[in-house]
């Protein structure tokens, strides 16, 4: 190595240095830290005990009740609140679909689109407790806008609209939550990636799309779909970790996980064990089988996606 | 920049010499400082520094980080027991020998908050009985005479009928009564959340689901208590929330709480307010709800002398007055809430009814702990039952057989395999 090379490098690590200490402290070590507490039965309080793969026992394993006369979960919660997290994360297509469907039309050359961009993002820059104060207030089943909206529509037109009790149903609360999220998600990072993957697509190939006189719909399948494929597994992949670890500021300014538990997430449950159940190398546990959960449908969805990923 | 941070950390104010400084983690109530003030008086060699925190997170980071607080403040039996288990807690009973501080000056209804796990965990300065705060203005203009102690359901009920109002669209614009603590009247119906032996979860029991139902018809058959976003949608934020706000906003007649609402009905200058005892059941079991702190001396103090000076002052005559009479609970030992001081502040002439405190504090329950399930499982499994019963989805019946069974079956595990438990 040369003389002028190394000093590059050494600049080069001088700059990635602040970042890299802060990675090191602040997510390697307690990551590493944390993978260890998963086998023991370390409270905050006392000094870690070896506990090997009890652990985990208890949260995937299970018991026969002699009295029920049926096999039931060591952990009966967590598996519900695997449950709930699923299903929350059925709004991850419909919020991909709106995100591209949003960047296709900010990507039209017309008179102030900034503006539009800009309000579109908006939610995502907006702070995320006062929002969600916002639509705790939105969804109140008797003053709320929303339902005020709704039973002003019921006068007008005779029907008898009265909404639900949104946050209060047990039905109802993951479907407005998964609402709330598609609001600030949609028109947020994932556009500006689509808006981006969009403006890279080759204009040659619309031009020979124009000339081979396909349709706008045709055109969209055959050249911008493929083009942006990568842009969409990338988000995609990026949505399922989220939609994984999502759900505790929902659940903790909005619900506190209920209505009877129903938008308790595994996130959320994870910190209501750490801190305040005080169960440390649970919490840990929980944490590494979400880890490995997510591993494993990122991998299945990379053997899928490279498939039908097509990279210029 | 780290290096900085370092060397600006050690330049923390120096030790006066022969001050010991103790760090009381507690929540921020005004009352503090005068209550910190009156101690110093009293003992120049102590420091007390305020450390403000209105819940466990801070200590427990404390306690993690080995950086322990010298007096720190337990909110409810539960928690108590969960820090006792861990082995956290200093045995205050040498403590008291030592200083002559009697488990049998404290309300004997308080001994769950004070013992656990066989230790004398933590003294209470201040203590709280459910009592039913009325709106005299609303009782009065409803043509309503003040109930007298020992008034039944049935009248409590009727008076909530009355004191409900709905507008021209039908909708409810002032609600007899808030939210009941349902074990109030769970336990005045003779049901228990668990056997005596802790082993069983008796929520099915026929007691039980009778108190139920009458709970329960409350709110959905006689519409005159609001459900939550009602209570949310009806009076302003702050405070301590639900129905108590909604009292402070005049928009409920009654409301079942412990003394701390005081504190913010004080505000209300228009508030034209009294207390009342629970009602009763005919034949029933004379009972209400006991809600209380206590403050704990962690094992890794290192001022323990200092601290223990301290927490005897304020289990002392001349704090728990100053506490009381900020309205934030009754005194937590017998004989001081006898005192005059108490009975009669002339700063709040109109609560002439104290003495409603002390008589049911007489038989005031601490809410039920089994050593066999830990109290959050019953806690999310009680609420998520009651959760679907408030939306109709099942019977009072059904959520009382289906709490029962769910608990049972974790007792059922956790006795199998202790281990299982916290």
């Amino acid at each position: 190595m040369t003389n002028k090379s190394s000093k590059e490098s050494l600049a080069a690590l001088g700059f990635l240095l602040p970042n890299l200490v802060g990675f090191l402290v602040f997510t390697f070590v307690p990551v590493f830290v944390s993978f260890g507490m998963a086998f023991t039965n370390w409270d905050l309080f006392h000094a870690p005990r070896w506990v090997g793969l009890f652990n985990f026992e208890a949260l995937l394993g299970w018991h026969y009740d002699p009295v029920l006369k049926q096999t039931m979960m060591n952990d009966p919660f967590f598996w519900k609140y695997v449950g709930n997290t699923l299903f929350m994360m059925m709004a991850i297509p419909v919020g991909i679909a709106g995100s591209l469907c949003l960047a296709l039309l900010m990507n039209q050359r017309l008179k102030g689109m900034t503006i539009y961009r800009t309000i579109y993002f908006l939610p995502t820059v907006c702070s995320g407790v006062a929002v969600l104060i916002l639509w705790k207030w939105l969804y109140n089943d008797n003053i709320g806008l929303i339902n005020n909206l709704l039973r002003g529509l019921g006068d007008v037109t005779g029907l008898p609209l009265n909404g639900p009790d949104w946050l209060g149903d047990t039905l109802w609360a993951k479907p407005a939550l998964m609402l709330m999220g598609l609001w600030s998600g949609i028109g947020g990072f994932n556009m500006i990636l689509y808006l981006a993957a969009l403006q890279g697509v080759p204009r040659e190939l619309y031009e020979a799309s124009a000339m081979d006189g396909a349709s706008g719909w045709k055109t969209f399948w055959a050249v911008t779909w493929p083009s942006i494929s990568p842009t969409t597994f990338f988000i995609l992949i990026m949505s399922l970790i989220h939609g994984f670890q999502g759900g505790f500021m929902q659940a903790n300014v909005m619900t506190q996980g209920g209505p009877a538990g129903s938008t308790t997430t595994i996130e959320y449950y994870l910190f209501n064990i750490a801190f305040t159940r005080f169960l440390m190398g649970y919490a840990s546990a929980i944490a590494w089988v979400l880890f490995v959960v997510i591993l494993i449908l990122t991998l299945i969805t990379w053997r899928l996606g490279g498939k039908v990923v097509h990279y210029a | 920049m780290i290096l900085c941070g370092l060397a600006l950390a050690g330049c923390g104010k120096q030790e006066t010499p022969g001050v010991t400084t103790i760090r009381w983690v507690v929540d921020p109530n005004p009352i503090r400082q005068e209550q910190i003030a009156g101690f110093e008086k009293t003992n120049p060699g102590i420091k007390v520094n305020l450390d403000p925190d209105s819940g466990n997170q801070k200590v427990l980071t404390q306690l993690a980080g080995g950086i322990n607080p010298d007096l720190f403040a337990i909110y409810d039996p539960a928690s108590i027991r969960v820090f006792a288990k861990k082995d956290v807690l200093e045995d205050l009973a040498p403590w008291m020998k030592k200083c002559g501080v009697s488990l049998s000056d404290f309300w004997p209804g308080l001994s769950s908050y004070i013992q656990q796990e066989g230790i004398v965990c933590g003294l209470p300065d201040n203590c709280g009985p459910f009592v039913v705060f009325y709106n005299r203005r609303l009782l009065r203009e409803a043509g309503l005479q003040t109930p007298k102690a020992g008034w039944t359901w049935d009248q409590f009920l009727d008076y909530a009928r009355i004191l409900t109002r709905k507008d021209a669209r039908g909708r409810t614009t002032q609600f007899g009564a808030g939210y009941i603590e349902p074990w109030i009247i769970f336990w005045q119906y003779g049901a228990q959340m668990y056997s005596a032996d802790g082993k069983r979860c008796t929520v099915d029991s026929p007691e039980a689901k009778k108190a139920a139902r009458f709970w329960v018809s409350l709110r959905l058959t006689e519409r005159v208590t609001p459900s939550q976003s009602e209570e949310q949608s009806m009076a302003s934020l702050g405070g301590w929330g639900g129905a108590g706000n909604l009292f402070k906003a005049e928009r409920l007649g009654m409301y079942i709480a412990g003394r701390w609402m005081s504190i913010e009905y004080r505000k209300n200058k228009k508030l034209d307010w009294d207390v009342l005892p629970v009602p009763q059941l005919p034949g029933g079991i004379k009972t209400t709800l006991l809600a209380s702190k206590v403050y704990a001396i962690p094992k890794g103090c290192k001022n323990k002398e200092a601290a223990f000076k301290f927490l005897k002052y304020l289990v002392s005559k001349e704090d728990e007055l100053i506490v009381s009479s900020t309205g934030d609970g009754i005194p937590s030992v017998m004989k001081y809430g006898k005192a005059r001081e108490f009975l009669f502040n002339p700063a709040y002439p109109n609560e002439r009814n104290n003495q409603v405190w002390l008589d049911e504090m007489r038989n005031a329950r601490s809410p039920e702990l089994s050593q066999y399930v830990s109290n959050l499982d019953s806690q999310t499994i009680f609420n998520e039952e009651m959760d679907i019963m408030w939306q109709r989805r099942q019977s009072s019946d059904q959520a009382c057989d289906n709490i029962a069974k769910r608990i049972n079956s974790l007792i059922r595990r956790n006795i199998a395999n202790p281990n299982l438990m916290d």
